[in-house]
């Protein structure tokens, strides 16, 4: 679905290029997540993804299409991305109009305009908010908008670039689970870049940059080396390295503390 | 510097179809030299509370004390010498930060108040908060997410403020990172007796850091309260929709689940997976 060959990127009037050598493939429906320290690359790595930059050198192929000046409109229509400062993408000057802009760009029928932004905008916790100017929600709620105006489209990719730093816990976790759900229902591949290790989790694949390069590409559960890239383990997934460590049959890393128990008790009871 | 609120209502946009009362009376003081989490859900008031400090806004009714300075409805007349002693992080970085270069960005509030910062000096407050000296000739719309939180944190810590607002200081920042800027707000709050406010929603955070937490709830203030006191209220958890830190959820789950009771003394990860083993051998 998506795939960078060789991309290398650098900006104007900088020394060092912001990234190097990248090669990388992500398939249809897969959730990926993307790591690393700030100032790393990442934000730079998604804004490739639906052409708000151009690599300096290598290609990059969305479903199969070269990204290129001529394909970038409608890579754009499939690729939806929500930016780490959500205040770059809003467009109405309500909430309402922001969700609707977004799809009458994409062509929507009139009529199922109002219904996919009125759930969109259910899904995210917004909803008697629609007269409300996006530039007077709170910090989180402006965040929730974003997501909830790039949902509304029903993209086949949906790259998000810390797009939960600020929801609350019980808000970050719905929108995982929404995620989790709409991605089994419509097959989206999803690219979340986070700093939250306990979040990444829930991805099936980590993909950690380190200084503009790739360092890492594979499964978190290999998460040893993840203090390597100056990521440190949330509290959940150290104990469960040092179970593990210890003896403990750990078959797969936990989402939420649940799951852990839940492995504590499997392997007492059939002791 | 103390900090209290006698009963503080604010309406945004008042008198208006879009009017919004976002707090509802509140009353609470902060105690000189301590470090406060504020805590609550999307949308609960925090981030309208802890502007009404350094008088970005005014109580529609009630008043707030910072030190000497009293605001009430008609402002402060001294508010640039309030604003120097009370420094100020946003929610949104960008929402500060507006000067050609870094340089520019941290001399900006010295200058404005008449006071010198030598290089070395913003050489150090660069290290202190992890970014690399190439970064004070760049422009701060070249940076990074995390890169301008760590100027627009930098160029309030340049004033030496004696009371530090933050509005989410550490959201955006990679875990590293994180952990260096907390520990810093702690020793400057040890060893500078500075008053810290900070707004977060994590809530381990919360626990390794504060000494005393605040719960907004539809912009309703509950508490003050000590952490591990707040944590243990079910009932306040419930209505206000928080979460526990992940080490007393997987707590409570063991001991629901199994029936494992062990007691949380600050352990770390490591040495709860050798009492859970310990607890394990023995059943
Ligand atoms: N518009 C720009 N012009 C010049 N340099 C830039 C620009 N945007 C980012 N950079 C630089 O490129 C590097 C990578 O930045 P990028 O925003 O991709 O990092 P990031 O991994 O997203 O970090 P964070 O976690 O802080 O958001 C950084 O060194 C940054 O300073
Ligand atoms: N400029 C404004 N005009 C009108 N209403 C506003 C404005 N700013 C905030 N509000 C409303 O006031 C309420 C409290 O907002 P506030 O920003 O204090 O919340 P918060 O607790 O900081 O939330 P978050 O965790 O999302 O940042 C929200 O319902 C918000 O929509
Ligand atoms: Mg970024
Ligand atoms: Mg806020």
């Amino acid at each position: 679905m998506i795939e960078f060959n060789d991309v290398s990127y650098h900006y104007p009037n900088q020394s060092d290029y912001a990234l190097k050598h990248i090669n990388f493939s992500i398939h249809e429906g897969e959730w990926v997540a993307i790591l690393g320290r700030n100032g790393s690359g990442k934000s730079t790595l998604a804004k490739h993804m639906n052409g708000l930059l151009t690599p300096t050198y290598g290609d990059i192929r969305i479903n199969g299409l070269e990204l290129n000046e001529e394909s970038v409109w409608d890579i754009r229509r499939h690729v939806g991305m929500v930016f780490q400062n959500p205040e770059n993408q809003f467009v109405g000057t309500s909430v309402i109009d922001d969700v609707v802009f977004g799809l009458e760009n994409i062509g929507l029928p009139r009529e199922q305009m109002k219904e996919r932004a009125d759930e969109s905008l259910r899904l995210l916790g917004l909803p008697d908010m629609h007269l409300t100017e996006p530039f007077h929600l709170s910090g989180g709620q402006k965040q929730r908008l974003a997501i909830a105006g790039i949902l509304a489209m029903r993209p086949n990719v949906i790259v998000l670039d810390e797009a939960t730093t600020m929801l609350d816990p019980t808000g970050k976790l719905q929108l995982l689970e929404t995620i989790q759900q709409i991605r089994k229902q419509q097959h989206i591949t999803t690219v979340m870049i986070t700093h939250d290790v306990q979040e990444a989790a829930w991805a099936d694949r980590v993909i950690i940059l380190n200084d503009g390069e790739i360092g890492f590409n594979g499964s978190l559960s290999q998460s040893e080396r993840i203090k390597e890239f100056g990521l440190e383990l949330p509290f959940l997934l150290e104990l469960t390295v040092a179970l593990k460590e210890r003896g403990y049959p750990i078959k797969y890393l936990p989402k939420n503390e649940e799951e852990l128990v839940n492995q504590i008790w499997t392997y007492h009871s059939t002791k | 510097m103390d900090i209290s609120f006698n009963q503080v209502s604010f309406t945004y946009q008042k008198g208006t179809p879009f009017e919004h009362h976002a707090l509802h009376n509140v009353s609470t003081s902060i105690s000189s030299g301590t470090m406060t989490a504020v805590i609550g859900q999307t949308g609960s008031g925090k981030s309208t509370f802890i502007q009404h400090v350094n008088g970005l806004y005014y109580p529609t009714e009630g008043s707030v004390e910072v030190g000497d300075f009293t605001i009430t409805q008609d402002g402060l007349k001294s508010i640039k010498k309030l604003r120097q002693q009370v420094g100020m992080v946003f929610q949104y970085p960008e929402h500060q930060l507006f000067e050609e270069n870094v340089r520019q960005e941290l001399l900006f509030g010295p200058r404005n108040f008449g006071l010198e910062v030598s290089d070395s000096r913003l050489n150090e407050i660069f290290n202190m908060v992890g970014l690399p000296n190439e970064v004070l000739e760049k422009s701060p719309f070249e940076l990074s997410g995390g890169q301008k939180r760590r100027v627009a944190i930098a160029s309030v810590l340049v004033l030496e403020p004696k009371v530090l607002i933050l509005d989410e200081p550490t959201a955006g920042l990679d875990p590293a990172g994180k952990q260096q800027i907390m520990n810093l707000f702690k020793s400057l709050q040890v060893e500078k007796q500075m008053t810290v406010v900070w707004i977060t929603h994590d809530m381990t955070e919360v626990l390794t850091y504060a000494d005393n937490v605040i719960v907004f709830h539809e912009g309703k203030l509950m508490g003050p309260a000590a952490p591990k006191a707040l944590f243990r209220n079910k009932e306040l958890l419930a209505q206000t929709s928080l979460n526990k830190p992940s080490v007393l959820k997987f707590l409570d789950e063991l001991k629901d689940q199994i029936g494992v009771s062990i007691n949380y003394n600050d352990q770390s990860a490591i040495e709860l997976a050798d009492e859970i083993i310990k607890v394990g051998e023995k059943s």
